[in-house]
């Protein structure tokens, strides 16, 4: 079986191809980004073969025999055969933005804060391969030394760095290196990916509490924020616990800003039985928008709590507050019924909270992409989840692993997403077909056939489909992965597994 | 009498070669012998065993230009420096030579040699790998369609196939002209002759067919077929295009034809290319297209979605088989309709412009893509004999396409038709574009 391959530059335009024999060992694609990885064997004199690392992320593109594009996506790494060993470059160690996380220095027994340094770049590497990011993670460490380990790290990784590896043993005889290529979904994954979009809060540990409908002079307390992105509110939590018996419900208000104080208008609410709240401690109780409530970024809302019967002295609620005030999102008042007005606290507090508000798996995919993406074209959905969840990200992990844990809650349907990376370079996200939809078909053989039971063209996959064997009875099977040897044109497949 | 020789094709005068039997040969070689081994393997080792015999000066001279060639053979193969290097034979009374490309050369003493070298005579081996095939002498193809009958001196072809005179996108080629035992190397001469605008990308495929099968009818107007309005234009095949307007967003079918029983039947399960040639590029970036095949109203094939880039003057679709299933083949195949599908992601009105459907064939086939346009009188050659594709620019040699598949063999005991689909250099593809075609083929054979 023969196919062809083509390096484009790397800005995307047609070249002259190395004058090297280039042979397909093996292919493989995944219902996550499409074409997954290539491994490429070449045959060619030393400086022909050399001039390969210079072409390391530079698009490649794999025909069949009838000139149909099957694997796309760009070269990763290199290795030439050198005596014993091997000599390979790899984008994989490679690093051009460098950052430090890290735990500063601390007292014995206790924890230093965390802290990140600020981005090292180096212009001259991004230029040419594009940004990829790396955050090194460190404990109990100064700032300087820090720095120092970012920079230092900078200098080392900002190019694909040579490594002598023992062995090829693998490699058939007469090659003389091996190419890898990778799907371009993985370069989503050279930027990492934070949001503090979906939660927004104050969790510190709690220094106070507040009672609330113990007197007429607290019966309700109001807490400010204001989001920095749009949020569609699900869940709001807050530390409340119970004192005696209380026989009303404790509820839970949003409402815009009037002037520097609550509306006095719900945008929504929730209310909470106070027989159901706990008598000791300050566990996190949540107040649960059905609807959401649909805030807007940059305005001031409030978190308007209040009990629903009259105040007792002897059944009350108590929220947990922070009295050395490190909120600086917002203020705090109680109602003074007695004024009536709302009113400073003494001494002044802020509330402990979480707002969490919640957007569509499929839409934060698109989102995630937006920002992580350097090398497509664009992103297309062409399903809805139906699934919402807080899109809050935090720790730098890699914009496409992101992406595949949200693409792996599937959909309300219960069905997998799937993200393919098309040949035009467009991220295209679909619902995976239900079973007997369009299953595909595999003979005794090895031969695979598509829903219609045609021959598939080689290097055609079934990935993302259903297969099920020709003429027999056996169920069908997901297919998650599929890898094809080329030289035997024998394909193997992996079906979904699920979550473990 | 055999004729032996080995050397190089590009510096082919007769005197260049280092004949080892049947001519007049070099002092102090004596003679050669050569058995060709039969083998199933694509790659075969023989050996020439040679009896050299003369002065220490002549043995050694004969000896340098083995070593010279075995050096250079093993470069061409390993760096690809130089030239490469063949055996060559004739048995008397052959017109053509046959070739074998040496791929790999060592030179071994036989035994005793040491005694025998003493006394003036040595005995060596050139151990060789070769291709198990032999190709002829380059014989000019005669080639035909609406331009020409049987033409070895340039025969024209256009970039399009309507019913205008020698309005032909294809050469066919006879299976009487041809004298094959293996598929035969063909060299494509291509020759630029458009005036205005350069030769871009180009593809070329082949339908090679016996008796039995003909030649399909594979271009197909859109105005032919049943769905949006009419057009006139006259740099359209045919005078006029089909304007395809819709506004949905989910898959719709745009445009269908019928393909004849007659059509289907030829088709024998080949795989076809489509392309389509677009009237009028689109700006649209979402824009994706398929092709469906049924039957009686039952769906055979569903093609991948494919990307049409916005810009170009054409859009090529995945292979597809034509029919979809092995069928039997004693009665006519039932016709097929083949629909035009689009996909967009929203609701706005889009509009795509429709000149034809040429269903490439694919029996032989190679997409060049360009990396440097040619201009008017550039020739395009690609030589499935070296395995080379290159271009010559005013008399000179260039490496200006990128061929994205093997070169071109022709079927032994078939006739073929060749189509071709040209476009510029801004990746339109105007119909009145024309080439300007010669092939040679040579003879492959397994068994001398």
């Amino acid at each position: 079986m023969s196919y062809r391959v083509t390096f484009e530059s790397l800005n995307f335009a047609r070249t002259s191809q190395p004058q090297v024999d280039l042979q397909v060992h093996s292919l493989s694609w995944s219902i996550y980004g499409g074409a997954e990885r290539a491994v490429i064997d070449a045959r060619g004199s030393g400086s022909d073969l050399a001039d390969l690392f210079e072409r390391l992320r530079a698009p490649l593109c794999i025909y069949n025999r009838y000139g149909s594009p099957v694997w796309w996506g760009y070269l990763n790494e290199v290795s030439l055969r050198m005596g014993v060993g091997r000599l390979t470059r790899s984008l994989d160690e490679m690093a051009n933005r460098l950052a430090v996380r890290y735990r500063y220095l601390a007292p014995v027994d206790q924890l230093g804060e965390v802290r990140q340094t600020d981005w090292a770049d180096d212009p001259a590497s991004q230029a040419h391969y594009g940004i990829k990011e790396r955050v090194l993670r460190r404990d109990c460490i100064s700032e300087s030394y820090a720095e120092q380990l970012r920079d230092l790290g900078l200098a080392v990784q900002a190019n694909p760095q040579a490594r002598f590896e023992p062995g090829h043993a693998d490699w058939p005889e007469g090659v003389s290196a091996r190419l890898v290529g990778l799907g371009w979904a993985h370069t989503l994954d050279w930027r990492s990916y934070q949001t503090s979009a979906g939660l927004i809060g104050n969790a510190p540990a709690q220094n106070g509490s507040q009672a609330i409908g113990a007197s007429t002079t607290s019966l309700r307390m109001a807490a400010s924020f204001t989001p920095g992105v749009d949020l569609s509110v699900r869940d709001v939590d807050l530390r409340l616990r119970r004192e005696g018996n209380p026989a009303d419900s404790i509820q839970l208000q949003l409402q815009a800003d009037a002037g520097g104080l609550p509306s006095g208008s719900a945008l929504g609410s929730s209310s909470l039985a106070g027989s159901s709240l706990a008598q000791e401690s300050y566990p996190w109780v949540r107040f649960n928008f059905d609807p959401v409530v649909s805030l807007s970024a940059g305005m001031t809302y409030w978190l308007v709590v209040q009990r629903s019967g009259s105040a007792s002295s002897s059944a009350y609620y108590l929220l947990g507050v922070d009295e050395s005030l490190t909120f600086e999102g917002g203020g705090l008042r109680l109602y003074n019924q007695t004024l009536p007005a709302w009113v400073l606290r003494s001494p002044n507090a802020d509330l402990l909270f979480r707002v969490l508000s919640v957007r569509q798996t499929s839409e934060q995919v698109l989102d995630v992409f937006m920002a992580a993406n350097q090398f497509l074209r664009g992103a297309e959905s062409q399903a809805a989840s139906g699934i919402e969840t807080p899109p809050y990200q935090q720790g730098g992990r890699g914009g496409w692993t992101v992406m595949r844990d949200l693409l792996r809650l599937g959909t309300v349907n219960q069905r997998l997403l799937i993200a393919r990376v098309s040949q035009g370079r467009t991220l295209r996200i679909a619902e995976q077909a239900a079973q007997g939809e369009r299953d595909h078909f595999v003979d005794e053989a090895g031969q695979f056939y598509d829903q219609f039971g045609n021959r598939m063209m080689p290097g055609d996959t079934v990935v993302g489909e259903w297969l099920r064997e020709r003429g027999g009875l056996a169920a069908a099977a997901f297919i998650e992965q599929a890898e094809l040897d080329a030289g035997s044109g024998r394909v193997s497949v992996r079906a979904v597994k699920g979550e473990e | 009498m055999i004729y032996l020789a080995i050397g190089d094709l590009r510096s082919n005068p007769d005197y260049a070669w280092l004949h080892l039997q049947g001519q007049p040969l070099m002092s102090g070689l004596l003679g050669c012998s050569y058995e060709p081994q039969a083998s199933s393997e694509a790659v075969v080792e023989e050996a020439l065993t040679l009896s050299l015999n003369g002065s220490q000066a002549e043995m050694g001279a004969v000896l340098r230009k083995l070593e010279e060639f075995v050096y250079l053979a093993n470069r061409f193969t390993g760096e690809g420096v130089g030239n490469p290097r063949y055996l060559r034979l004739k048995y008397a009374g052959e017109s053509l030579y046959s070739y074998a490309r040496i791929l790999h050369a060592r030179l071994e003493m036989t035994g005793n040699s040491l005694a025998y070298h003493d006394q003036g005579s040595l005995g060596v081996r050139l151990v060789f790998c070769r291709p198990n095939y032999f190709d002829s002498d380059e014989i000019p193809l005669p080639l035909s369609n609406g331009n020409g009958a049987n033409l070895t001196s340039g025969l024209t072809l256009l970039n399009h196939d309507d019913s205008g005179s020698g309005h032909d996108n294809f050469f066919y080629v006879s299976a009487l002209n041809l004298e094959n035992q293996l598929p035969a190397p063909l060299r494509i001469e291509l020759t630029n002759t458009t005036a205005v605008g350069a030769l871009g990308d180009c593809l070329i495929g082949s339908q090679q067919f016996d008796a039995t099968s003909g030649s399909p009818q594979l271009t197909y107007e859109a105005e032919s077929g049943t769905g949006g309005s009419t057009v006139s234009d006259g740099s359209c095949s045919g005078g006029s295009f089909q304007r395809l307007v819709w506004s949905n967003s989910s898959w719709i079918s745009l445009l269908s034809w019928t393909l004849p029983a007659s059509t289907v039947s030829a088709c024998q399960g080949r795989a076809y290319r489509p392309i389509l040639r677009l009237a009028n590029a689109h700006a649209y970036s979402d824009l994706q297209l398929r092709l469906v095949v049924s039957a009686g109203g039952v769906s055979l094939y569903e093609g991948a979605p494919t990307q049409a880039e916005p810009s170009l003057g054409y859009c090529l679709l995945p292979p597809l088989r034509l029919p979809s299933a092995v069928l039997a083949r004693v009665l006519y195949a039932r016709p097929h309709t083949l629909s035009l599908q689009a996909y967009k992601p929203n609701g706005s009105s889009y509009t795509l412009d429709l000149d034809y459907l040429l269903l490439l064939p694919l029996d032989s086939c190679s997409h060049y893509q360009a990396i440097l346009p040619l201009a008017q009188n550039d020739k395009l050659v690609d030589d499935a004999f070296s395995g080379l594709t290159y271009a010559v620019q005013s008399n000179q040699e260039l490496a200006t396409h990128v061929p994205l598949q093997a070169s071109h063999h022709l079927a032994q005991g078939y006739g073929a038709y060749f189509y071709i689909f040209q476009a510029d250099s801004s990746q339109l593809a105007p119909i009145e574009r024309s080439l300007s075609v010669k092939a040679w083929y040579r003879q492959r054979k397994r068994i001398l």
